[in-house]
């Protein structure tokens, strides 16, 4: 039964990493039990992001400690409000043939974001691969990184609710008379594909991440500028062990 | 590590306990003439599909037809005022072109400015079967106007252009960078593109719901005399798609702005009114450098204290130039 649990949590942890833009993966293969990560990131728009990386050594992943990862991301330009991502997750290295691993995981994100149209909050998960050389200094890996959100929390503002007025000719009326706010289903992804390349010392290390991304879509839209769609996303990110 | 097991409970139960979607109609903006049947329509042939357009009339049906253009990012509701104020010497036809405001949403394929002069065929044969009709047309309604001036000059009785949009290519190559100031670092265009952290843009209404947030956003900031805080714009939908195809169109800095909607112009011999504002990025000044020359009987008036959004910030200069002007009220 023991075993099973631990097969379990290796599994569930397989899945299981930081994902964000899946930066701090890095933090896992420091020797420390605690890593501190800070970096900025652009997937598009541009936020700081700070995360703790926690290395269990008892709960193990094919030989690697399993780090438990929790990371907060705020945006640094027109923010309304507090706005926040959150994730928490774990992450492990498997290998797979000499130096070629894969560092993999998935994350809950919670994120709340506010615009002109509305607050909103919303959860979900992030997963990630890294498949690549993990060399002693550098790291050189493609990433693979799908965000599912699958449920989001809408409280529209005056602004968005002033488009359902004055709709209806004068002495009629119809069955739509505003937006709609609270909990609503949706199946909003986010697929990227990139490179990360790291460089890491004994206690501190580097991460610069690169790549498209895709938000699928009916229209077909893959690149709207104007209405902040935009097929990249980027990081660079510092870690350090602390303990 | 229970955390995780929570966070999971938490999104499954979420997900069961949501019983709306947020893909239902009406959830974000609001649903289109063919999706409410309560809106009122009508029915057009372009570009060999059928499409139900969104329109209003205001006056009489007796009276001389004045077809009113909206611009890009916006809809009729936008000019309403002018409608209503137009509407006791003129029958006043306004509706939000194909794929705009509350008017079915349509293909690429279906957007041409070829197929925009042909909307207006459409709805000339509806409401002024006479054949002749007064046009206002506001930015790209401008160039829009401006357009079907001159592949039917014989059709425009008046002709008057509030803030037309660059009327060539070159000459927007010319003015796109005071129009638009794209700036990675732009406040507003941080909150368009984060909006994909919560709201996965799948389908139309999605897309249209981020656009409407371009109607504040400081990146048009040279088109108000106060670009951080713009005047309101009322619109029911800015269709985002259809905004994406018409740019396509019509080029854009890189490649360059390839359209040319003056050839033809110089056959127009009535008089035109270019209406421009004090401090606008498509104002008075710009008006009367680019667009006064294309025609040959055209005056410009500036609207003081005016950007872009002419005829709500200054709706009594506006409907004084408009009546000193149009031939009904003279």
């Amino acid at each position: 039964m023991r075993a099973l649990f631990r097969v379990l949590i290796l599994v569930l942890s397989a899945c299981i990493a930081f994902a964000a833009s899946a930066q701090h993966y890095m933090g896992v293969l420091l020797p420390g039990a605690g890593i501190v990560g800070i970096g900025l990131h652009a997937d598009p728009a541009l936020s700081v992001q700070a995360d703790y990386t926690h290395r269990l050594n008892g709960l193990q992943l094919a030989g690697h400690p399993v780090g438990f990862v929790a990371a907060v991301n705020i945006p640094l330009f027109g923010t309304h409000g507090l706005d926040f991502d959150l994730r928490l997750g774990a992450g492990s290295l498997l290998p797979v043939a000499g130096n070629f691993k894969v560092v993999t995981g998935v994350a809950w994100s919670l994120s709340r974001t506010a615009d002109l149209n509305g607050k909103y909050l919303s959860s979900g998960l992030k997963m990630d691969l890294y498949p690549g050389i993990y060399g002693r200094r550098w790291i050189g890996a493609v990433h693979f990184g799908s965000h599912w959100r699958p449920v989001v929390h809408i409280a529209h503002s005056d602004y968005a609710r002033q488009a359902f007025q004055d709709r209806y000719p004068a002495g009629t009326s119809g069955s739509f008379d505003g937006p709609q706010d609270g909990w609503l289903r949706q199946n909003a992804f986010i697929q990227q594909l990139g490179l990360a390349v790291a460089w890491r010392r004994d206690t501190w290390g580097m991460q610069l991440q690169t790549g498209f991304q895709y938000i699928p879509n009916k229209v077909g839209l893959a690149f709207l500028p104007d209405v902040g769609l935009m097929p990249v996303y980027g990081s660079l990110q510092t870690f350090i062990k602390v303990r | 590590m229970f955390i995780r097991y929570i966070a999971l409970a938490c999104i499954v139960g979420a997900c069961c306990s949501c019983q709306k979607s947020v893909y239902e109609l009406g959830v974000l903006v609001p649903p289109t003439v063919d999706q409410d049947p309560a809106l009122p329509s009508q029915i057009l042939q372009v570009a060999g599909v059928s499409r139900k357009v969104h329109v209003r009339v205001y006056g009489s049906p007796a009276s001389p037809p004045l077809f009113l253009l909206h611009g890009s990012y916006s809809d009729s509701r936008s000019h309403r005022n002018l409608c209503e104020g137009l509407a006791d010497r003129y029958f006043v036809v306004s509706w939000d072109q194909r794929g705009c405001g509350l008017s079915e949403r349509i293909t690429e394929a279906e957007f041409t400015f070829d197929a925009a002069v042909e909307e207006i065929d459409a709805m000339q044969r509806i409401y002024a079967p006479g054949g002749t009709f007064t046009v206002i047309g506001h930015s790209w309604g401008g160039g829009l106007a401006a357009l079907y001036t001159s592949r039917r000059p014989e059709k425009v009785r008046q002709l008057v252009l509030m803030e037309p949009m660059p009327l060539t290519g070159a000459d927007m190559q010319q003015l796109f960078k005071t129009i638009v100031e794209f700036s990675y670092f732009n406040e507003s265009w941080s909150q368009l593109a984060r909006q994909s952290q919560a709201l996965g843009p799948r389908d139309h209404e999605q897309i249209d719901y981020r656009a409407m947030m371009i109607l504040r956003s400081t990146m048009t900031a040279g088109y108000h005399c106060d670009g951080i805080n713009p005047p309101a714009w009322p619109v029911w939908r800015v269709g985002g798609f259809l905004e994406y195809v018409r740019n396509k169109r019509l080029g854009n800095p890189v490649s360059g702005f390839k359209y040319d909607f003056t050839p033809g112009l110089e056959r127009y011999a009535n008089p035109v009114l270019i209406l421009g504002g004090s401090c606008s990025s498509l104002g008075y000044e710009v008006q009367k450098k680019y667009t006064i020359p294309y025609f040959p009987n055209a005056q410009a008036v500036e609207i003081r204290e005016a950007g872009h959004r002419i005829n709500v910030e200054q709706y009594e200069a506006v409907m004084a130039e408009l009546r000193r002007f149009l031939l009904e009220y003279r």
